[in-house]
């Protein structure tokens, strides 16, 4: 005999807000929805509030007056009649371009000191700990006025690179250290296609970008006559020509030529005049972001179970096929996800800028054009949402690349 | 078997061989050397470059930092001491600016007769940490000294009354009781709203009261005796100060005649190296000399390659095409240039011997006197100096010879001059040489005399440093007793007006309302005359405008009044200004509180973001990337400049307690994200068995799951902290005097104008033993950890 029991009438009660994990979840979300709300609009509510208190209006228009301030150090043209946007558009590119250097610099210094720490050679290894330990435990701000300091204060006075000044430039006479930067060569562009010299760069930007393309071309289509054939055919020199030519021709077409820096009057002309201010920010966040990439290169190393390289030995293959397709594909899966957010670092304290005067995107939006116009709110906003933008679009690139290696597991 | 092999081998080895003693080249520090340093070419050379730049740097940075000046006044008085044991500016430290001021790098404008107070705090801060870290080596009561350090803490950094903390961690214990009480009758969710709301009511209305009425208490039965006291001060406290000017004046006359002496013996080895000076007088402009010479010789040989490239004259040389012309021109231009400079060096080079040196005879002459006595060869070296005339003479020739080279002459011309002026180049090097050498022979013989001063002065300036560590004392006590006096010149005037103030407050609060009540219904929320609507009369603006100063008028006598309480019926500390804390302290504090005020934060961010519900999951992940996302700089400039503008009208709050919340919210944002790493950590089996048992949510997370993810998340918690505690530093730019803001301030002394290293050294140092240990900690813990696991 079965006894039906009927099925809980569905009753609702109020108390089932409560206590019935059914509807608790409604509940407390409701909740953090209606606090959510409640705070966001105490916080406006204040802002407005204050805001017609101090009789200042929300408004962005300030961003198309001209900022009437100078920038020492401009990747595109600007003078001080230019708009305040363009010179936070003068500020992010100089923040960008010390970013992408300083990853290339700490990139490189990383790796080669968690490669070497990892060395048999124990003065070596101990060197590299030295580094690392002494660059990761002290702040980066002291490194960066350290670092600023000896440039000011120890490098030599540029009236004593004249004939028969205590003086003398470096690498063949094409590199002057000053105490007011380093001078290197430049490159000019005598008759370039366009008229400003900033778009001939592009160009040649542009051509290089294409034969690096190709050149991912020819190498897919070696890799596809390997798995036919078993014969991978020899593809390096192609692989140099298209990188190298193309843009050779075109800078010779140009008028290409190499100018090195030379001491008239009382300052160094020509050439690249690369800034205290630059070089203090960018050596000290290189060598202090590379100490930690030193570390995550050395732990992904070490990540890797002795067997993998066990058995490629087992296979004859030789230690550095060993390294470039066995160990590193694998150490670089472990690798990516903290070197991304090392970037993201780097990039981040690029604000520490203001410690030595160098005109990022902080100093400019966020610094002059804030206290020239009193927008400190919109100033602000703009600056964060910058910066903010920038690490999304980082980590998302990086993610998308991560995700491409980590699939290549299964 | 033995008796088989017995018959047919002769000899059975029975024993293993003792081990023998490996050849020399395979053991001991040998072989070390060996395989881990010269295993190969690369390895051999890895390990010679590495070698090298230790050798340089430590040849660089030794002498330095132990040849340094410890007892100095100024930076000048370093130098004197440096230049007396030969040494340039930058050839030793001048560790004396961290003996002058390592006080106010560690703890900034904090009164140093107070130094206990922080100093107590920090070590309460280990009896506080030990429960967290050695669980199981302390008992757990101690948990509960954990629970009250934070109120401790600053209380005794910022002192006040002791009632102060006390109230303050009372709305903690009203939440819980809150939470107990609501938890038996209802749900969760309302017990801990209500906990939250009981806790936020206590500490927005109920404590402030408290607070005042305990002032009120206390200081109303002090009111008359205090009066009395501050007379009797302000009588008394003017003399003390004139003493100490007095004494202080002593003092300061001690060190005017420390330093004199000090001055007489540095007269007086100036005196013993006077030849050495003389010497160097006649080296310096040759040296200079020469170089130009050798300038005028380097120009002569580019203007020669220059003229080889474009054989002879470039603009005669060049054909018609536009480009080449515009080159020759260039080239000829640079001709004419360094044909220019050759003349000038060479005139400038007669001008540095002509007018800068003299004959050697008069050289030989000062020679005479003392060091030639010792060392008599001195003299025949100072007979083979040349006459200033055999200098002179060809170099005047030359010049005249180089007025005559243009552009057209020929390449053998330029030759000629080259080879002459490298003659008189030889002849002025022999001439350099002879006096360095003499030089060397005067330091040399002055080696011996000087040992007796240079101990002497050494002496003396540990004197002078003594003595200007007691003048600074009594400066310190002047400076203290001055500002009771000054301070309690104030106080006693406010004590005085206190009952007219308090008199006075029923009648402002009734005028206020009567304004108040004038106002149309719709401008009573005002608080700026800016508000009103553009189109409002001039009346309406008065009117508002007078209710706004009558009411600020009255909260403003009402602050004075509950100010003046609190100062007379304060039991406790002496309250410091968050102004007055700065230096290492600053960091320590805002690192320490940073991390124990983002734990809790970090760990429900984490466990939102982990959580199934959208709202909050979105929300939390919101929070923590756009925290993450925006560096801390960036964040402390908001907390300094809007701050202000998302909080209610008139808030206005100490900048430290901005920057901690920043540093808060900054900080809980990565360790939610460590946290996030430790709960994904946790196998599925955990989340699920703790399911399978019934429990709810917040008895599984405070059960299972969390105690295994902190265990998991102790290092990146670490990492985080030694990265907060590095952070620390960014608030010198919004004007926090931290210690890197403090070595500005010391550089902006005159005494210690231009000083760097020595400063920089010794912040890097502090830094470094605090992020350094705590880095080995936290390699410890993850050690201990992965044992555990196993």
């Amino acid at each position: 005999m079965t006894t039906l029991t009927d099925p809980p009438k569905a009753s609702f009660r109020l108390s089932q807000l409560i206590y019935d994990t059914r509807y608790r979840s409604i509940t407390i979300q409701v909740i953090a929805t209606i606090l959510l709300i409640v705070g966001i609009y105490w916080l406006v509510n204040n802002t407005i509030q204050n805001l017609a208190a101090l009789g200042k209006d929300f408004d962005f228009g300030f961003l198309t007056q001209p900022a009437g301030y100078d920038i020492n150090q401009r990747l595109i043209p600007y003078t001080s009649q230019s708009t305040h946007g363009m010179a936070a558009l003068v500020g992010i590119l100089n923040t960008l371009l010390v970013a992408f250097l300083g990853c290339i610099l700490a990139t490189f210094l990383g790796v080669t000191a968690g490669v070497l720490r990892l060395s048999n050679n124990w003065v070596v290894s101990r060197l590299m700990a030295v580094y690392v330990e002494g660059f990761r435990n002290v702040p980066l701000l002291l490194w960066i006025i350290s670092i600023m300091a000896l440039m000011t204060e120890g490098m030599s006075r540029i009236r004593e690179f004249r004939v028969g000044g205590d003086a003398s430039m470096i690498l063949n006479d094409s590199v002057a250290v000053t105490n007011r930067g380093v001078y290197i060569p430049g490159i000019i562009l005598e008759n370039g296609f366009l008229a400003s010299s900033a778009m001939n760069w592009l160009i040649l930007l542009v051509i290089l970008i294409i034969s690096v393309i190709v050149v991912r071309g020819v190498r897919k289509r070696a890799d596809a006559v390997q798995e036919d054939t078993g014969v991978r055919p020899t593809t390096w020199y192609q692989q140099l020509a298209i990188l190298i030519i193309p843009v050779g021709l075109i800078m010779i077409l140009m008028g290409a030529e190499l100018q090195y820096p030379e001491l008239r009057g009382f300052n160094f002309s020509d050439g690249v005049h690369l800034r205290n201010s630059l070089i203090a920010l960018w050596l000290a966040l290189s060598l202090y972001t590379g100490a930690f990439i030193a570390e995550i290169v050395r732990a992904g190393i070490l990540a890797i179970s002795k067997g993998q390289s066990e058995a490629a030995f087992a296979l004859g293959l030789r230690p550095n096929r060993t390294t470039s397709l066995v160990i590193l594909p694998q150490a670089m899966r472990v690798i990516i996800p903290p070197l991304i957010s090392q970037y993201l670092n780097l990039t981040k304290n690029s604000s520490l800028a203001i410690a030595v005067g160098y005109m990022d995107v902080r100093s400019t939006l966020g610094g002059i054009t804030i206290n020239q116009t009193g927008r400190e709110l919109e100033g602000m906003l703009l600056l964060g949402a910058f910066y903010l933008v920038l690490s999304l679009v980082i980590s998302g690139a990086m993610n998308v690349y991560n995700n491409r290696t980590q699939l290549q597991e299964r | 078997m033995s008796e088989v092999h017995g018959q047919t081998v002769s000899y059975v080895r029975d024993k293993m061989i003792d081990e023998q003693v490996p050849p020399v080249a395979e053991a001991g520090a040998i072989k070390w050397l060996r395989t881990n340093l010269f295993s190969g070419w690369l390895n051999i050379l890895l390990t010679v470059i590495s070698l090298y730049v230790v050798y340089l740097a430590l040849s660089l940075v030794l002498p330095w930092a132990f040849g340094g000046v410890w007892n100095a006044g100024s930076l000048t008085e370093c130098r004197e001491v440096l230049f007396s044991f030969y040494k340039s500016s930058h050839g030793g430290a001048c560790w004396a600016v961290i003996e002058d001021r390592w006080l106010q790098i560690m703890f900034g404008f904090y009164p140093p007769e107070l130094y206990w107070r922080p100093i107590l705090a920090f070590a309460l801060f280990f009896i506080a940490l030990a429960p967290v870290l050695f669980a199981d080596k302390v008992p757990g009561q101690l948990i509960w000294f954990s629970l009250a350090y934070p109120f401790i803490a600053t209380w005794l950094i910022w002192g006040g009354a002791f009632w102060a903390p006390i109230l303050a961690a009372m709305g903690f214990v009203v939440g819980v009781l809150v939470l107990k009480v609501l938890g038996k009758i209802t749900g969760p969710i309302v017990a801990n709203l209500g906990a939250v709301v009981a806790a936020l009511l206590w500490w927005g209305a109920i404590m402030g009261p408290i607070n005042d009425g305990l002032n009120k208490m206390v200081g109303g039965g002090r009111l008359e005796s205090r009066i009395a006291t501050l007379q009797e001060e302000a009588d008394r406290l003017p003399r003390e100060v004139a003493e100490m000017e007095a004494i202080s004046a002593d003092k300061a006359a001690g060190i005017a005649e420390a330093v004199a002496v000090k001055n007489d013996m540095l007269q007086a080895m100036a005196e013993i190296r006077i030849e050495e000076f003389a010497v160097e007088a006649q080296l310096e402009p040759k040296e200079i000399a020469l170089r130009r010479l050798v300038g005028a010789e380097e120009s002569l040989e580019n203007l020669a390659a220059i003229l080889n490239e474009w054989d002879g004259d470039p603009t005669a040389a060049s054909d018609a095409s536009e480009t080449d012309v515009s080159k020759a021109q260039v080239a000829s231009d640079r001709a004419s240039g360094l044909i220019q400079d050759v003349s000038d060096l060479l005139a400038e080079s007669i001008g540095d011997i002509e007018n800068d040196t003299v004959e050697p005879s008069v050289v030989a002459a000062e020679m005479v006197a003392s060091a030639a006595a010792e060392d008599p060869s001195i003299l025949t070296d100072a007979d083979a100096l040349v006459a200033k005339a055999t200098l002179i003479d060809p170099l005047t020739a030359l010049q005249e010879r180089s007025e005559g080279i243009t552009t057209q002459s020929s390449l053998d011309d330029i030759g000629a001059l080259r080879v002459d002026i490298m003659v008189v180049i030889a002849s002025l090097d022999a001439d350099i040489a002879t006096l360095s050498g003499i030089q060397d022979k005067i330091i040399a013989s002055n080696v011996e005399d000087l040992v007796e001063p240079q101990a002497a002065l050494l002496s003396q300036m540990a004197d002078l440093a003594a003595l200007r560590d007691e003048a600074t004392v009594v400066a310190q006590d002047t400076f203290r007793v001055s500002t009771a006096q000054s301070n309690g010149r104030t106080f006693l005037s406010s004590l005085m007006t206190l009952p007219d103030q308090e008199a006075s407050v029923p009648e402002l609060r009734d005028q206020t309302i009567a304004l108040r009540d004038a106002l149309p219904r719709s401008q009573r929320g005002l608080i700026a005359v800016s508000q009103l609507p553009d189109d409002a009369s001039s009346d309406e603006q008065a009117a508002l405008s007078g209710y706004l100063d009558a009411q600020s008028t009255e909260l403003s006598i009402q602050a004075s009044i509950a100010d003046t309480y609190a100062e007379l019926g304060r039991v406790g500390l002496r309250p410091i200004d968050s102004r007055d804390i700065g230096g290492f302290m600053l960091a320590l504090i805002i690192g320490i509180a940073g991390i124990v005020l983002s734990l809790p934060l970090g760990i429900l961010l984490a466990l939102g973001r982990q959580s199934h519900l959208f709202i909050v999951n979105k929300i939390c992940v919101t929070f923590i990337e756009v925290i993450r996302g925006v560096p801390l700089i960036v964040w402390l400039f908001t907390g300094s400049l809007l701050l202000n503008y998302f909080l209610p009208p008139g808030t206005n709050f100490d900048l430290l307690l901005r920057v901690i919340i920043m540093v808060t919210l900054f900080a809980a944002a990565y360790i939610a994200e460590v946290i996030r790493g430790g709960l994904a950590a946790l196998a599925t089996g955990q989340y699920e068995g703790a399911d399978s048992l019934g429990l709810s949510y917040w008895q599984s997370m405070q059960l299972i799951v969390l105690p295994q993810a902190m265990k998991i998340s102790i290092p990146g918690i670490v990492n985080t902290f030694i990265g907060l505690f590095k952070d620390t530093v960014l608030v010198v730019f919004i004007g926090l005097s931290d210690p890197i803001g403090f070595s500005n301030l010391i550089r902006a002394d005159t005494d210690w104008n231009g000083i760097y290293w020595e400063l920089f050294v010794f912040i890097g140092a502090l830094f470094f033993i605090f992020c350094f240990a705590m880095g080995r900690y936290s390699l410890h813990l993850e050690k201990k950890l992965q044992r555990e696991h196993r």
